[in-house]
């Protein structure tokens, strides 16, 4: 990190908290200190839960909320939608993606991170993390899908790792792509595998950084979570340690829970809200969360563990309780050392008295984007008519006023 | 005392470091304490990662099991944090909470927080103390004063092998067990492993690969044969938590390859640290130093680790002393006949 960077970040960490001791609600004056970009709207579909005045928990979030706020994070979508009406396998209609992130802006096969993962409820796919676990390295960037793509998804991130390093295959053993899947089955043909090898190329190649578009989009397109339409979600923290402000970012997969789970900075927000309930066919099976933690935080492999442990307590101040069926996975990396790995190397790791800074930065983040994914998501009608609701904002923001949050 | 080297057999690619055991990774200290009395034949033995009396420092450290290694404390710090601050306490599993509570009154002394730099948690593994032994006598018989006076015996000199400490109430392969140590030095590194050989199969005992069970001529008491193993393995070269586990996951090749992987060994655990990688936290600073060894390396101290404990076990049955005047009566590793066999086969092996 520059100079000029790290001093901007300690002036906005003294900034935040000198004005939030002088504001009475933390959502206001996370508007003040985050002031949302005013191209968000553009990006997002509907709204950040931010922009409605909720923040949730006391750090304060990264330039863009967001996962790319870790500096050479990039994240791309390819959405794919199209067609109506029944179900016809092979045709649609198709409600799907795929979902990038590049761990770097470099040539992630020869310059490895360290990574590892957490496996909270197994009934679930992430490729790559038998290498993860084992190497505690990750070689290859992550990819989000739906349940029936992971094969041509792992097959186009292999395309683009092979294009951007024709060597790559001929280190043993190869980086492994990371290809996470969450299940779409009741707005999309999911036996039709629409998603194609060429579109996570695409979604590679279309991999950048600043805000990341949220809702239903790239792997979440099909998603729905509390049983209103939910998808692709992000946000980030700053973390104070000593001589360096970190960034830790999330960035989630949602399609878990039942409705009167969700809660809303504890606020029961899914029993505030009965309606809107998912219509036609019967909405089954699939419970599953995707989550990818970034930092850059110099943090080695058992470290990043216990990250990845806390993104399942984010998950649970959502009101998710990781039930039988759900494949909750969650993979997470370090920016802060970048790994030769051929010889003996010095490195620096945070030391795990400030470890406790990042686990509530995991948590409140993991928390924020899946919140966002709802907030972000419209209103999806696909295969045979089935149609989630978005979750409507002002029955949240009503919500939250019935509950003493907002005014 | 005989050892495997000295009957001319070598096994596997790396030279021993000089004593051949694993107190020549610098700072490793071994203390045994034997307890014997009426119907009692036990002992303690003491592992120091770093000179636990006079030193506060967290050590990376990995592990593997065997069915899960039960007996075995501590494990919360060292599987969710990879480190390591207290002496590794083998001792028999009627006596782990005795031997815990007496680290506990040594962590107290160093340090009235228990802080994870100063000996807590303490790390204890059980083994099953023999079958000759009153579980409720190892009970009774093993506490603070065995643990006291193995943590202040304990050398970084030559380990003393076979039916010492711990090794004392074990038997392996049918025959008498105990304790064993090699090491190995990779590149300008060391690799030191000491095992508490329990459990095996008689038909199982390879050594370099040569199956020598026809070769001895007294058989099992009572076909008693199963058991449980510890080891240990230190190394001054620099790993990570996640490399110690597979390190320590990289030893069950030595240990399947002697026999002591057996369908009759119940459980066992190999605990790995690094005394190379962290130092103490600086005060003022988030970020500490610390070194991590590239992939060649690592797979060679993962050989050198693998070759030490194969070389361990045959150095421990061949040093075990049989206990005298007790039932059932469990042999030494004889040290004739078979060692021309083993050499013959080398020998035939190499071209």
């Amino acid at each position: 990190m520059d100079d000029a960077k790290r001093i901007d970040r300690r002036s906005f960490l003294r900034l935040g908290a000198g004005l939030a001791a002088g504001l009475p609600l933390a959502g206001c004056a996370s508007q003040l200190l985050t002031g949302p970009p005013p191209d968000r709207v553009a990006v997002g579909k509907r709204a950040r839960l931010r922009d409605l005045g909720i923040a949730i928990g006391d750090l304060i979030p990264g330039e863009n909320n967001a996962i790319t706020d870790v500096r050479g994070v990039k994240v791309g979508h390819v959405t794919l939608i199209r067609g109506d009406g029944e179900l016809v396998i092979g045709e649609g209609p198709v409600r799907t993606g795929v979902t990038a992130v590049l761990p770097h802006g470099g040539d992630i096969t020869r310059e490895q991170l360290f990574a590892a993962d957490f496996d909270l409820n197994g009934n679930g796919e992430m490729t790559g993390v038998g290498q993860i676990r084992r190497s505690g390295r990750l070689g290859a960037p992550i990819l989000l899908t739906n349940t029936s793509s992971v094969g041509a998804v792992y097959d186009g991130a292999m395309r683009y790792m092979m294009e951007m390093n024709p060597e790559f295959l001929s280190r043993r053993p190869h980086p492994e792509p990371v290809v996470g899947e969450t299940w779409a089955d009741f707005l999309n043909d999911t036996a039709g595998r629409h998603v194609r090898p060429e579109h996570a190329v695409e979604a590679l190649k279309a991999a950048d950084g600043g805000p990341v578009a949220e809702g239903c989009v790239g792997g979440g397109t099909g998603m729905r979570a509390f049983r209103f339409k939910a998808g692709i979600g992000t946000a980030s923290r700053l973390i104070d340690c000593a001589e360096e402000v970190y960034t830790v970012g999330v960035l989630v997969q949602a399609n878990f829970g039942g409705r009167k789970q969700l809660r809303v900075d504890g606020v029961p927000v899914g029993r505030e809200i009965a309606d809107l309930m998912p219509e036609r066919g019967k909405d089954e099976g699939g419970n599953s969360l995707l989550v990818v933690i970034a930092t850059d935080a110099p943090l080695i492999p058992i470290q990043l563990r216990r990250l990845c442990k806390r993104a399942s307590l984010g998950m649970a101040r959502t009101g998710g309780i990781s039930t039988h069926g759900s494949g909750d996975l969650v993979v997470a990396f370090s920016t802060g050392t970048k790994l030769a790995g051929e010889r003996e190397e010095a490195l620096e790791l945070l030391s795990d008295r400030y470890i406790s800074r990042v686990h509530q930065g995991v948590v409140e983040a993991t928390e924020e984007g899946i919140l966002n994914s709802l907030t972000a998501a419209d209103t999806m009608v696909g295969r045979d008519g089935n149609k989630i609701h978005a979750l409507p904002l002002d029955g949240l923001v009503a919500a939250m006023q019935k509950y003493g949050r907002l005014k | 005392m005989i050892r495997l080297r000295d009957l001319g057999i070598e096994i596997g690619r790396f030279a021993p470091g000089k004593r051949n055991g694993i107190t020549d990774v610098p700072g490793v200290g071994v203390g045994h304490v034997g307890v014997e009395g009426d119907g009692l034949y036990t002992g303690i033995t003491a592992v120091l990662p770093y000179p636990v009396q006079t030193e506060k420092r967290r050590l990376f450290v990995g592990r593997w099991a065997l069915d899960g290694g039960e007996g075995i404390t501590g494990l919360g710090v060292a599987e969710d944090f990879g480190t390591l601050s207290s002496p590794i306490l083998l001792t028999p599993a009627p006596a782990v909470g005795r031997v815990y509570d007496g680290l506990i009154q040594h962590g107290l002394q160093r340090d009235s927080g228990l802080s994870t730099v100063a000996g807590w948690p303490p790390l204890v593994v059980g083994i099953d103390p023999g079958v000759w032994n009153s579980a409720r006598q190892v009970y009774e018989g093993v506490g603070e004063g065995e643990l006291t006076r193995g943590l202040e015996m304990a050398t970084g000199d030559v380990v003393e092998e076979g039916s010492v400490g711990i090794g004392r109430g074990l038997s392996s392969f049918g025959l008498k067990g105990g304790v064993g140590t090699a090491s190995r030095l990779v590149g300008d590194r060391r690799v030191g492993v000491l095992v508490a050989v329990g459990g095996g199969e008689r038909r199982e005992l390879r050594v370099d690969g040569y199956p020598i069970a026809p070769w001895l001529d007294v058989d099992p008491p009572r076909g008693e044969e199963d058991g449980t193993f510890a080891a240990v393995v230190a190394t001054d070269a620099p790993l990570l938590p996640h490399q110690l586990d597979n390190m320590a996951g990289r030893t069950a090749l030595g240990l399947s390859r002697v026999g002591l992987l057996a369908a009759e060994t119940r459980e066992g655990v190999v605990l790995a640290f690094s005394t190379a990688t962290l130092g103490s936290p600086v005060e003022g600073s988030a970020l500490e130093k610390t070194r991590v060894v590239g992939e060649e390396m690592e797979r060679q101290l993962q050989i050198g680790a693998a070759e030490g404990v194969e070389e361990a076990v045959v150095n421990a049955l061949l040093a075990a002393a049989p206990v005298a005047g007790r039932m059932p009566m469990f042999q030494r590793l004889p040290s004739e006949g078979w060692p021309a066999e083993v050499r013959r086969f080398q020998r035939e092996r190499r071209f």
